[in-house]
């Protein structure tokens, strides 16, 4: 067909764009405006720029309002840390009587500075000698023979290390390692954690990071998000996501050495509070977690951990906070918080990518995921996870841009009696399945 | 090459551009498909298609002009999958491909732009960004927001056009004060 001559009518082509993103939009009007672009050069410039600032101003808006939640949360932090500290006073006073018998995992030679709990024992997997709770004051030391914990610093910076470690709590927000593997998160908001090892100062600037710190005291730091800050020398050196550096003398610059995360991933995993895995499934590694749209991995279950921390109010829609098994049809199975409630979320997906090899084959994927605090809700069907996107997915995620989420018709997921365990059973069918599993963050 | 790292997972420097890169891809492939399922969809397997070759991205090249070729090709490849599903499309097969020889010559980086929306964003009131957010963030459709608000749906309709233009009319202004400095 011919260019027309004449000018389009913008304002008739404008409503017919607006209308079109209807699901109901009328057949005849569908054709009306492949008719005016068809006609006119114009129009198809016009209704391109249209469609340009559309997204851009989505992107604008998604930002914004990301923001406006992280702001909350910030808020959130500041007013309950409040209240963990009165909880952590009275575990501390518990705690304190049975220090003695842990003498061993304390430097004998190390005298506790009298004053508050600094750190608390977040979680422990197959230690010995150190218990959940346990609370840390500043100057007392840490000796990890085997096993994996999490210690949870009073400003809410988190530190998972794997034995053979060596460390001192030296405040609310740092800490010395002398030797050892770990990976340090610092949520939210929250700068300023320091860790000092014998060669660097590493301090971190919102971000996760991991650490290793060998006998002879040589220190390497991979930046897994955000970015960190090196005090070795005079000069500090910035370290952004994706880079890693190695430091082998006291007041020596660090070098730029290969990123490889891989010795990382075990604390990464337990620095998110997942006690154990089995079975067909994998926490999504460090940059794959705030893409989960791009993780493509057809032959695992990927566990996204998102946001950490946030209040839900009351009244927040989710499929249930019941134990036992679960399945759809969800529409009866719709619950409301009664009380606002603080999770740390964690988003489990399943996504093959369009064109999967194992297209039109039905397979079965079952996965134990074993959590180290309580699991208090689960939301299950599209309705509700398009719902809690705004709340609980990450800054950026572009949850929106999947087409097809929930679970099928023949999954399962059942949460354990003590609410640390879930066993999940997916029929896959060559399409996206997620769901989101909610955890008490102040347990 | 982009030199991948263990399991061959994307690095964080690609992982970072294609972030970046979201808001122009989420525009191409709408500018080329409408508003709409395919769009989501041309985005999605754009997306997926990126990842898979991660490993042929030279950081020397332009990562742009490269990821935007990739898009192309997923876009004309979901117009060409319409007969296979029954999704729902918008510009007809022979306009969406008209589209994406216009979407191809917008595409280039626009920074100056988004930098004046943001601008403009911020002078509109709060009642109308949360009919914006309503509309392109939520996905809510005039319906639902009129039931939502109480608003009737061409009254909620004519806001969104007068919205719009205003908003147009602001960025022009900014980019016009912006090229005569």
């Amino acid at each position: 067909m011919s260019e027309s001559p004449t000018q389009p009518d913008f304002e008739e082509l404008e409503v017919l764009l607006l209308d079109s993103r209807d699901s109901n939009f009328p057949e005849n009007s569908r054709e009306r405006l492949n008719a005016l672009l068809r006609e006119s050069a114009e129009a198809r410039a016009f209704a391109s720029e249209l469609l340009f600032d559309d997204a851009l101003l989505a992107d604008s808006l998604s930002t914004e309002a990301a923001e406006a939640v992280f702001k909350e949360e910030e808020a959130n932090i500041a007013t309950t840390k409040q209240r963990k500290n009165d909880t952590w006073f009275r575990i501390a006073a518990a705690v304190t009587i049975g220090l003695i018998a842990l003498a061993f995992v304390m430097n004998p030679s190390s005298s506790p500075t009298p004053g508050p709990t600094v750190a608390i024992v977040q979680s422990t997997n197959r230690v010995s000698g150190l218990d959940h709770g346990q609370a840390f004051k500043t100057g007392e030391r840490i000796e990890l023979q085997q096993g994996r914990a999490v210690l949870r610093f009073n400003s809410g910076a988190k530190f998972a290390v794997e034995a053979p470690a060596s460390l001192m709590v030296t405040g609310p927000n740092e800490a010395e390692l002398d030797a050892g593997r770990g990976t340090v998160r610092v949520p939210g908001m929250i700068k300023g954690f320091t860790l000092v090892t014998p060669t660097e100062r590493v301090v971190d600037l919102g971000t996760a990071f991991g650490i290793e710190v060998a006998d002879n005291g040589t220190t390497s730091v991979a930046v897994f998000e955000g970015e960190v800050e090196l005090h070795g020398t005079n000069k500090p050196q910035r370290l952004f996501a994706g880079q890693s550096t190695q430091s082998i003398k006291p007041r020596s610059p660090a070098q730029s050495i290969p990123h490889l995360v891989d010795a990382f991933l075990n604390t990464w995993e337990t620095s998110f509070g997942i006690e154990s895995m089995t079975g067909d499934l994998r926490v999504a590694r460090p940059g794959e977690r705030l893409a989960p749209v791009l993780a493509v991995d057809s032959k695992t279950l990927l566990l996204f951990p998102e946001r950490e921390g946030v209040t839900l109010p009351e009244g927040f829609a989710l499929n249930s906070t019941q134990t036992g098994l679960h399945e759809r049809p969800f529409r009866k199975q719709l619950e409301h918080l009664s009380d606002s409630l603080t999770v740390d979320s964690y988003l489990l997906q399943y996504n093959p990518g369009v064109d999967s090899s194992d297209s039109g084959q039905d397979r079965v994927f079952t996965a134990k995921l074993r959590f180290d605090r309580p699991v208090v809700g689960l939301i299950l069907a599209a309705d509700q996870l398009k719902g809690s996107d705004a709340k609980l997915a990450m800054p950026g995620a572009q949850l929106k841009s999947i087409s097809r989420r929930g679970i099928n018709i023949d999954d399962q997921v059942e949460l354990s009696e003590d609410r640390r365990t879930l066993h999940i059973r997916m029929s896959i069918q060559d399409s996206v399945d997620q769901i989101r599993v909610l955890v008490d963050a102040n347990a | 090459m982009n030199t991948p790292t263990p399991d061959n997972h994307p690095d964080a420097a690609f992982v970072s551009a294609l972030t970046n890169l979201q808001s122009r891809l989420r525009g191409y492939c709408q500018a080329a498909l409408g508003h709409g399922d395919e769009a989501a969809e041309a985005l999605q397997r754009t997306n997926i298609t990126l990842w898979k070759k991660s490993s042929e991205w030279d950081p020397e090249q332009d990562f742009s002009r490269w990821a935007i070729s990739m898009a192309r090709y997923e876009v004309l490849g979901v117009v060409r999958d319409r007969q296979r599903s029954n999704r729902r499309y918008v510009f007809d097969s022979d306009v969406a491909e008209q589209m994406i020889d216009v979407a191809n010559e917008r595409v280039e980086p626009n920074s100056a732009r988004q930098e004046a929306l943001e601008s403009c964003l911020a002078k509109v009131s709060s009642k109308n960004r949360d009919l914006l957010s309503a509309y392109f963030v939520r996905g809510d459709t005039f319906q639902e927001i009129a039931t939502a608000t109480g608003r009737g749906l061409s009254a909620l309709k004519v806001a969104m056009m007068r919205l719009r233009r205003s908003l147009r009319s602001c960025i022009e202004t900014q980019l016009g004060k912006e090229a005569s400095a």
